[in-house]
């Protein structure tokens, strides 16, 4: 934190708009407001406490509800109102804060009425709240950085160890680490609670586990033989297939042979029809046949006697009984061979002429035989032709019988055994398969209900166990926060054990050499465990004067700050420091009733350790040895003028000497009242 | 979730919300737990 400027509006002695600026530059820290007893320098440190905080009360005064500026006061009347303004800026890790501090103060019976406080933070102009200021600075620390030199000796009153406890826990963050283990505690605790919470929700022991142990054993001994079922029913089935593949080869014998008995039945009935037609053949040729085998006869003999009769060697009509005792006559035959009497031509031509009785009627015989023979022509051929198609039928089925006979061979042949006997193995072959899967059947059919059983009670028992396992990975992640807090918890007591050892131990040594470079003195400093600032001198507990008591409080603080800065400047993202802030130092009459040597010791302690110095003091206070002492370092100087009509007629005003120059710090007026004004060197 | 990571986070939250009340400061350091520790 390092202020840039802080603008008062009617603030108590400050009547009207004052404004200062606070040098800001490393090199030329120290800003000085000079002021004569009782002109404003206290104000302006209670001025800047308010800015930062906004108490209702001031602090650093005995009129603690008075904001108003008197003389404006004194101007209203009863009844009126006027408003009081501080306005400060600071800037602060990288960041521009403006806080604007408003009080509307009402004259009630002359007494001043304080209503209606108004504040406006803004952080890089956006708005903040109150609690961002304070974790900037805690308004507990503002007596280290905004002092009163003469009450300090305070600070270090061994019956107020809790100031300088609180200051270095505080300003070193240690008591951030004890508010973080504080915090961390509880949150372990929260989820310790949720772990007996959620053990108690989920009251299952490993019961389940056994119970899914044993159901997920006998579902893959189910499995199993589920699997061994169903490749044996497979086995089976496939000589089943076997085995009807062979009775339908016995079925085609048993065909086959049933075709072959009826071609043979076939066979022998044809056989039988041909025997049959054979002999009615034989008796329709006996009986008619010759008729039709003499029908070329006939022809020849018509064919013959027609040449005869063309040649009129035969009468025309039939053989006349003169015509044959002519041949006999001549011994000549009708067939033209010459014959002696007695033989067999001579004995035809007898007997034949004693048959004729006419010549026409022989004729008319041989004629009429000669139609007979030409009507019974077709019938001889229609008998030949059914003889020769039952010939073909009877050789077609002798043929398939052969075919019959050729494939039952080979069919027997496979078969190399009794067709029957072969045919009732197999048949009982198959029923006994048959029966052997059927049980296989029932078997799987009630493993199967087992499994689904199985399989019920362990989707109950895996779903019970899902729950188990997500609530055992709730357990351990609980667990693991837990964990996490003790790991957390120790690291940061750790931690904090060891700031507060280191520090306590540093503080000791840089106040004792601070004390002995300062004031030349033997005499130790040690902040023992009980944070008590303790003064030995040869081992022993010595009593502190005021002054003693003034500087070690001044060296004390003026520690603190720079080791919040070092650690401020040492953060990093890396390690567990995170810093400790950079504060101003705001000191009222630093010197008090110190002498000469204190002054310039104490002066050259504030030049070095504080970043920023913004010393008030009366032009008593100050001197040429200051103003060696500070030399560069002073930047940004003011005077406080008091405006006062009691110097009407007095000369010896409060005149400030610097740098060789005089500067009125009071001035006559009619009215009472204080402006600032800034010296330019 | 590291050890030293939720310390470093558990000083930033108290640094840099001081205006939170402690039993909020409480709920954003266990939800950085929560949220450092999950299935």
């Amino acid at each position: 934190m390092i202020f840039q400027k802080l603008i008062l509006n009617n603030f108590r002695q400050f009547e009207g708009r004052q404004e200062i600026k606070f040098s800001n530059n490393q090199n030329k820290h120290i800003s000085v407001i000079f002021a004569a007893n009782g002109v404003g320098k206290t104000t302006i440190l209670s001025s800047i406490v308010w800015g930062l905080y906004g108490d209702k009360k001031l602090n650093y005064t005995e009129f603690e509800n008075e904001f108003l500026n008197k003389n404006v006061f004194n101007s209203m009347n009863d009844g009126d109102v006027s408003n009081v303004e501080v306005i400060l800026s600071f800037e602060d890790n990288g960041h521009n804060y403006i806080i604007e501090r408003k009080v509307k103060v009402k004259k009630d019976n002359n007494k001043q009425y304080n209503f209606d406080f108004e504040s406006k933070i803004l952080m890089d102009n956006k708005p903040i709240s109150q609690k961002e200021i304070n974790s900037i600075l805690s308004p507990d620390l503002k007596e280290y950085f905004f002092f009163d030199g003469e009450g300090i000796d305070k600070l270090v009153d061994y019956r107020k160890p809790k100031l300088v406890e609180t200051a270095i826990k505080n300003v070193m963050q240690i008591d951030d680490f004890e508010t973080g283990i504080k915090y961390l505690k509880n949150i372990k605790k929260e989820f310790e609670q949720d772990l007996i919470s959620l053990k108690e929700e989920k009251g299952i022991d490993n019961q389940l586990d056994r119970n899914k142990f044993e159901l997920e054993n006998r579902l893959d001994s189910n499995l199993q033989q589920l699997d061994k079922n169903k490749k044996e029913i497979t086995k089976i089935e496939d000589e089943l297939e076997k085995i009807k593949i062979e009775l339908l080869k016995v079925k085609e014998i048993k065909e086959k042979y049933s075709q072959k008995l009826k071609l043979e039945e076939n066979l022998k009935s044809l056989t039988d029809n041909l025997k049959k037609l054979d002999n009615e053949y034989v008796k329709i040729f006996i009986d008619k046949g010759y008729l039709g085998l003499s029908y070329k006869l006939f022809n020849e003999v018509d064919e013959f006697l027609e040449e005869k009769r063309e040649k009129g060697e035969l009468p025309l009509i039939g053989i006349s009984k003169n015509y044959i005792e002519k041949l006999l006559q001549n011994k000549e035959c009708i067939c033209g061979e010459k014959f002696e009497e007695g033989d067999i031509h001579y004995q035809n031509l007898k007997n034949l002429l004693s048959k004729t009785t006419s010549k026409n009627e022989i004729e008319k015989k041989i004629s009429n035989l000669s139609v007979l023979a030409e009507s019974n022509k077709n019938l001889n051929i229609e008998i030949k032709s059914q003889l020769d198609e039952i010939m073909d039928n009877k050789d077609i089925i002798l043929q398939s019988i052969n075919n019959i006979e050729e494939e039952l061979e080979l069919l027997q042949s496979e078969i190399k055994e009794d067709i029957s006997k072969k045919e009732d193995k197999l048949l009982d072959k198959e029923i006994e398969l048959n029966e052997k899967k059927d049980n296989l059947f029932i078997l799987n059919g009630s493993l199967n209900k087992d499994n689904e059983i199985i399989k019920k009670d362990l989707d109950k028992i895996i779903k019970q166990l899902n729950s188990i396992k997500e609530y055992q990975e709730d357990i351990q992640i609980l667990n693991d926060r837990i964990k996490l807090c003790e790991e957390a918890i120790l690291i940061m007591e750790k931690e904090k054990l060891n700031r507060t050892t280191t520090i306590r131990k540093e503080f000791s040594n840089v106040l004792t050499d601070r004390f002995d470079k300062f004031l030349h003195s033997s005499k130790k400093i040690r902040i023992d465990d009980k944070f008590h600032l303790i003064i030995e001198e040869n081992g022993k507990s010595s009593a502190k004067s005021r002054g003693e008591a003034k500087l070690i409080s001044l060296i004390f603080i003026s520690t603190l700050v720079e080791k919040a800065r070092e650690l401020e400047l040492q953060k990093t993202n890396d390690s567990l420091n995170i810093g400790a802030g950079i504060y101003p130092m705001v000191i009222d009459s630093p010197y008090g009733e110190f002498d000469e040597i204190y002054k310039q010791t104490i002066s050259r302690l504030i030049k070095e350790l504080a970043p920023q110095v913004i010393l008030l003091l009366n032009q008593a206070q100050w001197n040429t040895d200051l103003e060696t002492i500070f030399g560069d370092s002073l930047a940004n100087i003011y005077r406080i003028v008091g405006h006062r009509p009691k110097l009407k007629n007095i000369t010896n005003k409060n005149i400030l000497k610097l740098y060789n120059k005089e500067y009125e710090l009071e001035v006559y007026d009619t009215k009472e009242w204080s402006s600032i004004e800034r010296i330019e060197l | 979730m590291e050890v030293n990571e939720l310390v470093k986070k558990v000083l930033k939250i108290i640094k840099e919300n001081k205006e939170l009340s402690s039993k909020d400061k409480e709920k954003l350091i266990k939800a950085e737990i929560e949220k450092g520790v999950k299935k």
